[in-house]
């Protein structure tokens, strides 16, 4: 017998009958079929039984497995670039290409708050740190980095959290983003989450083999 | 072929589609659960169900204005998820890798893509009855991934409770009836699985000789 034969299968019924049950769609006259069934065969009361009991632990299971889902949303950086693809569609929608010129204008130019010359650059830390502002600072800390092996490289590309806003005094607009960097650090040990035999998360160090150039690749 | 009803689901579609980011977030959370038990019922077994469900919410955002009918939806978004199950089968997907504090800086460490709930393992092990109901139900899942694929997903999806034969059927592209069947005939092989795997008359791991008939093997 296969799978794709069931329309010969003799226990079709009985197994129709009992998944109803299960379901809890069992229609008087399937209450009746199956009645009839038992007479001849007790064992199908057997069966129900344990066809509900596996339902229920197999549901329970199901239900664990996929209660996790509840807490995984939609990725912000994806949410972020679809809002702002959205809002630059909208904007050529009714010829308002400018307008959107102008969100590019305003990022290639910065318009960095607190910058040099703007209320905030220089404060109390002035006088402890070697940095007249946060601009200077993160350069600083860009270069330092690429000397020392650390900073790898700057994305061109930053990645906008929220609709670009007006700024409080009329001036330009406030973009919240984020800025990437990549960076290289030594650690002495790496893990991989897998699950447990309890199905609880744990974390099991991994080894990752050096590769060597020039030699083949794992078969 | 049967024609979807009319969903008010669909107008929300329509909105994300256009743009809304608030449709796109109620779309998600209303139908996640049923895209990570389609997961659970293609996955390879080594494969976190979590990581997959975020692949397929980032597909969603990306291309939700490519689904040009409404009305097909939740079959797009199935198939978004089959996918992302075999990619990872086919080794396209990497499992998330953490890296502990740096030499000689506690506590400084970065953590890369944590799964949400680390570290809650070790409640779950308490012995007891409603861990050995844990036990037996995983153990059920477990051999509920020997059935044939045509049969599993619809058993997977009808444990969520919500949803119907029907609405199992308008996502898989099946007639109800033919739903009813498979599962009915679903929970007859899992039942035989399971009383092979447990009376000792075949070799554990081994599938019974009744279903291997059942499955065509």
């Amino acid at each position: 017998m296969t799978t794709a034969d069931y329309n010969s299968d003799p226990g079709l019924e009985r197994d129709l009958l009992i998944s109803r049950v299960v379901d809890c769609r069992a229609s008087a006259e399937d209450w009746s079929a199956l009645d009839r069934l038992a007479r001849g065969d007790d064992s199908v009361w057997r069966e129900l039984a344990r066809a509900q009991r596996e339902h229920a632990l197999l549901s329970g299971a199901v239900l664990d497995e996929v209660a996790s889902a509840d807490s995984v949303g939609l990725p912000e950086h994806h949410a972020a670039s679809f809002r702002l693809t959205s809002r630059i569609r909208a904007a050529g929608a009714w010829g308002g290409w400018a307008a959107a010129a102008a969100v590019a204008l305003a990022w290639m130019g910065g318009l960095p708050a607190g910058g040099p010359g703007q209320p905030g650059a220089a404060g109390n830390q002035a006088s402890v740190l070697p940095f007249s502002n946060a601009s200077d600072a993160l350069n600083a800390y860009l270069d330092l980095g690429k000397k020392d092996g650390r900073v790898i490289q700057q994305l061109p590309g930053k990645v906008l959290l929220d609709d670009p806003q007006p700024a409080a005094d009329g001036q330009g607009y406030e973009v919240i983003f984020i800025r990437q960097i990549v960076e290289r650090e030594r650690v002495p040990d790496l893990y991989r989450f897998s699950r447990d035999e309890t199905g609880g998360l744990t974390a099991v160090p991994v080894q990752v083999r050096r590769a060597v150039r020039g030699s083949p690749g794992p078969m | 072929m049967q024609q979807p009803p009319v969903d008010p689901e669909v107008s929300l579609v329509a909105a994300a589609s256009r743009g809304d980011t608030e449709a796109l977030r109620r779309l998600w959370e209303a139908n996640r659960r049923w895209v990570a038990a389609v997961i659970l019922a293609h996955k390879p077994r080594w494969a976190d169900a979590d990581d997959l469900l975020q692949d397929v919410a980032a597909t969603l955002v990306r291309k939700i204005g490519q689904v040009r009918e409404e009305a097909a939806f939740r079959p797009w978004l199935r198939t978004v998820a089959i996918n992302a199950a075999r990619a990872a089968a086919r080794g396209q997907h990497h499992e998330p890798i953490a890296f502990s504090s740096a030499a000689g800086r506690a506590g400084a460490g970065v953590e890369i893509d944590a799964p949400v709930g680390a570290g809650r393992g070790p409640d779950s092990a308490a012995p007891g009855s409603e861990s050995d109901r844990r036990d037996e139900g995983r153990r059920l899942l477990d051999l509920a991934a020997m059935l044939p694929e045509g049969y599993r997903e619809p058993l997977l999806l009808r444990c969520l409770h919500d949803m119907s034969y029907r609405q199992i059927g308008l996502l898989v592209g099946l007639p109800e009836t033919t739903i009813e069947t498979r599962i009915a005939r679903g929970r007859r092989m899992l039942r035989e699985l399971a009383q092979g795997t447990t009376s000792g008359n075949d070799q554990a791991g081994t599938v019974p000789r009744q279903a291997r008939q059942t499955l065509g093997c």
